[in-house]
């Protein structure tokens, strides 16, 4: 790639829809997050700051940073910082793959690094887990960990299909790719009964397996307040716990949008080639009216037990999601 | 679009990724801390041995559960009924409505793309 590409690239990177853009998106998608719950609870959510207390999560993200660094004596001062500063990096990239970049990145298989890339958030938090020694700490990583290799191998089956599938459908996008897949997701749904039976099952599937990956109730078992106190998160306070909620808040934001752009149709019924702005707003839209679902589910539903957790992800999700890949293969 | 082979596009997104790490590091942590948190520390006796937060006295002792031990606690809770569906193969499964809804699914998929479901 020549440096003449490479400038605008880097600056698609650091402002749309790179850093500045996810910055933005935090923000609101948490407003939007703390004011949805709490209508559930029937409270009123943030107000204060800002209109409608729009920029309340920005007041707490700030808040945390200018905060002193506190750790332990026996606590990994440099890990976590660095690994949730690189997982922020990474989630963002996979946003140039997509079509709500102005110049996107396409390529023949460049599902894998995407999905290579979203991997480095989810070790990250590991990471972040494993570098205070207490107990609760130790125990939410062992079941963070356990409910990843449980949810993890479903994600990546039930992603999998509608990029088959796609794949199998004539267009000049190069193949296995995410821009081809967000694209050809309304004509995958419409190819056949058959197609759309496998979509279905994949759908559901990723739609379970979405919400186990962002630690949303009931797979909030790593987590897992007043039981095992915050679990992954007890030791953090400060710029470390505002960066480990960037982290996940960014996840909630890139996952979905996949999600949105895989399963929901993408910029349909608008044409991406012929009205891209048009594209662009559909696509936020319906991954808003994803992301108010999550919440409303994740505000309502209690928490399964680790085991139970576990369990339902090896039984129901990750069995839909194997066939519908199989399905896919053979289609 | 910016189009190129998967091992280019996988190395610039690494770059990239490498590139918003630094940014994100360097303007809010080093800089936040630089500005402000610096400021704020305050060197108590003691406050240094801390091992654990809250604890509010410097300890010895190990509080540390094994990672693995949990991991491997959990995933045994979880998958112990597998064990029994498989020592009782038969009976168990016959009696698990996902067992028959797993197969009319299989069956569907599998006659319709026999069938020529195909676009």
């Amino acid at each position: 790639m020549s440096a003449e590409a490479l400038v605008p690239l880097v600056a698609q990177y650091i402002l749309y829809p790179g850093l500045l853009f996810v910055v933005a998106m935090v923000v609101f998608t948490q407003w939007i997050a703390r004011k949805v719950s709490a209508r559930v609870m029937f409270r009123y959510g943030p107000t204060w700051v800002g209109p409608f207390g729009l920029l309340q999560p920005l007041a707490d993200f700030l808040k945390l940073l200018a905060k002193e660094d506190l750790t332990n004596r026996l606590a990994s001062r440099y890990m976590p910082i660095i690994a949730t500063s690189l997982a922020v990096g990474a989630l963002t990239a996979i946003l140039l793959f997509t079509p709500v970049a102005p110049n996107p990145i396409a390529a023949p298989f460049d599902i894998v690094p995407v999905l290579y890339l979203l991997v480095w958030s989810t070790i990250a938090i590991a990471i972040v887990g494993m570098g205070t020694p207490n107990p609760y700490s130790n125990i939410g990583v062992g079941r963070y960990l356990a409910l990843l290799a449980s949810s993890e191998p479903a994600l990546l089956a039930s992603y999998l299909v509608p990029v088959i599938l796609s794949s199998k459908l004539p267009s000049t996008l190069p193949e296995y790719s995410v821009m081809r897949t967000s694209l050809l997701s309304a004509a995958v749904w419409g190819a056949s009964w058959v197609h759309a039976v496998i979509m279905a099952v994949a759908f559901v599937a990723a739609f379970l397996a979405t919400m186990a990956v962002l630690e949303l109730r009931p797979f909030d078992i790593p987590e897992a307040e007043a039981e095992i106190y915050w679990g992954m998160f007890t030791e953090y306070g400060g710029p470390r716990l505002a960066l480990t909620m960037f982290v996940l808040f960014t996840e909630k934001i890139v996952l979905p949008l996949l999600f949105t752009l895989f399963f929901l149709g993408g910029p349909a019924p608008f044409s991406y080639e012929a009205s891209p702005v048009a594209a662009i707003i559909t696509i936020f839209l319906k991954y808003l009216a994803l992301f108010v679902l999550m919440v409303v589910i994740d505000t309502m539903m209690p928490r399964f037990r680790p085991d139970q957790a576990i369990r339902f992800l090896w039984k129901y999700v990750f069995t839909l999601s194997f066939i519908a890949l199989l399905a896919a293969i053979a289609a | 679009m910016i189009l190129g082979n998967v091992v280019s596009v996988t190395l610039i997104a690494t770059g990239l990724a490498g590139l918003g790490g630094a940014i994100v590091y360097i303007v809010l942590y080093w800089l936040f801390q630089k500005l402000y948190g610096s400021k704020l520390k305050v060197s108590e006796p003691g406050r240094d041995d801390l091992v654990m937060c809250g604890m509010g006295y410097p300890s010895t002792r190990n509080f540390v559960v094994p990672v693995s031990r949990v991991f491997i606690d959990v995933m045994t809770r979880a998958l112990r009924g597998v064990r029994r569906v498989v020592e009782s193969f038969g009976s168990a499964l016959l009696e698990d409505w996902f067992f028959y809804a797993i197969i009319a699914l299989s069956l569907i998929i599998a006659l319709g793309l026999a069938a020529g479901g195909r676009p």
